[in-house]
């Protein structure tokens, strides 16, 4: 009887692991939800290392109004750019996230809001961007980014 | 009746620009998706030209687009409804080539280099080129689609100085 009771208890466990996907999607959207916002802290902060430190090294991106840029040394020099007294406040949000059936490609898209400093005071910059997010040795870094204004041009702020 | 017939064979092409790419363990074959992608540039060029409005089927139904100058867009319904005024645009034109193209399992991960011409405001026409991010997954009937696509213009080109 004991044996018996063992075999049936090992069969739910079986047929649990056979039906199981390879890849728990749902963790590793979270993995990247968590790694979004650690690059959002890290822009927020206007730290440049750290924001280039979630890009692959060999990661696109792809500003509006200038060529695209490819490699940790470029996206550094973006961020350089950024940090440099033109970004006053710093917010991104995540909108949603896919995961590949691989879980080894992922993408996201978000809502930005940038509040930059103006000749005559602070400008608001709501855009948004899209992040192809690739793993590597474990890890989730930013293989291409998008991103642009919703608006012409930012707004004075309160206007 | 004629528009029909054109519609069905854009939707035929585009439902054959996918099959036969996946090995016997389901994989894709990388070499078989960039070719069926080269298709898919074609035939989405051929029906810009053509002014078909089929060129809506190189568009998943929830399609996420990132644009300059406005909001995320939600759908494909704003394709169709700026289809019209495009199309009577005798300048207009737009074609894009995949530059680097990752098979990622059932997801393509691509980046492009875009030319669009368009009628500009003064009557000549207007070139701009730019450069994209896109997500494609395929229909249920195996045609590549964009899912996700965000792109963004280059700077205008500087005028040489005499």
């Amino acid at each position: 009887l004991t044996r018996h009771l063992c075999i049936v208890a090992l069969l739910p466990l079986g047929a649990a692991c056979a039906a199981a996907p390879q890849v728990d999607l749902a963790a590793e959207a979270e993995a990247i939800r968590a790694r979004s916002a650690g690059i959002v802290a890290a822009e927020a902060a206007q730290d440049v290392e750290r924001s280039t430190s979630y890009f692959a090294p060999d990661a696109i991106a792809q500003p509006a109004g200038s060529a695209q840029i490819q490699g940790r040394d470029a996206i550094r020099e973006l961020y350089g750019h950024f940090f440099s007294g033109m970004l006053k406040d710093f917010a991104g949000i995540t909108t949603e996230i896919e995961v590949a059936a691989s879980g080894a490609l992922a993408y996201e898209y978000g809502i930005n809001r940038m509040v930059l400093n103006g000749p005559d005071g602070d400008l608001l910059d709501i855009g948004k961007y899209l992040a192809v997010w690739r793993k590597l040795d474990g890890e989730w870094y930013i293989a291409a980014l998008s991103f642009s204004s919703d608006a012409p041009a930012p707004l004075p702020v309160g206007r | 009746m004629r528009a029909l017939h054109r519609l069905v064979l854009i939707g035929l092409a585009t439902g054959m620009v996918g099959c036969g790419a996946a090995a016997p363990d389901g994989r894709l074959d990388p070499a078989a998706v960039e070719s069926q992608l080269r298709e898919f540039e074609a035939a989405h060029r051929a029906a810009i030209r053509a002014r078909d409005a089929a060129v809506l089927e190189f568009y998943a139904p929830d399609l996420v687009t990132i644009s300059p100058g406005e909001p995320v867009l939600h759908g494909r319904e704003w394709i169709a409804e700026v289809l019209p005024e495009l199309f009577r645009d005798a300048a207009f034109d737009e074609d894009f080539r995949f530059v680097d193209i990752r098979v990622h399992g059932d997801v393509v991960a691509a980046s492009y280099a875009y030319t669009q011409r368009m009628t500009a405001a003064d009557g000549g026409v207007e070139e701009i080129t730019g450069k994209g991010l896109a997500l494609l997954t395929r229909s249920p009937e195996g045609a590549w689609r964009f899912a996700w696509n965000a792109y963004t213009a280059d700077p205008p080109a500087r005028e040489e100085q005499p």
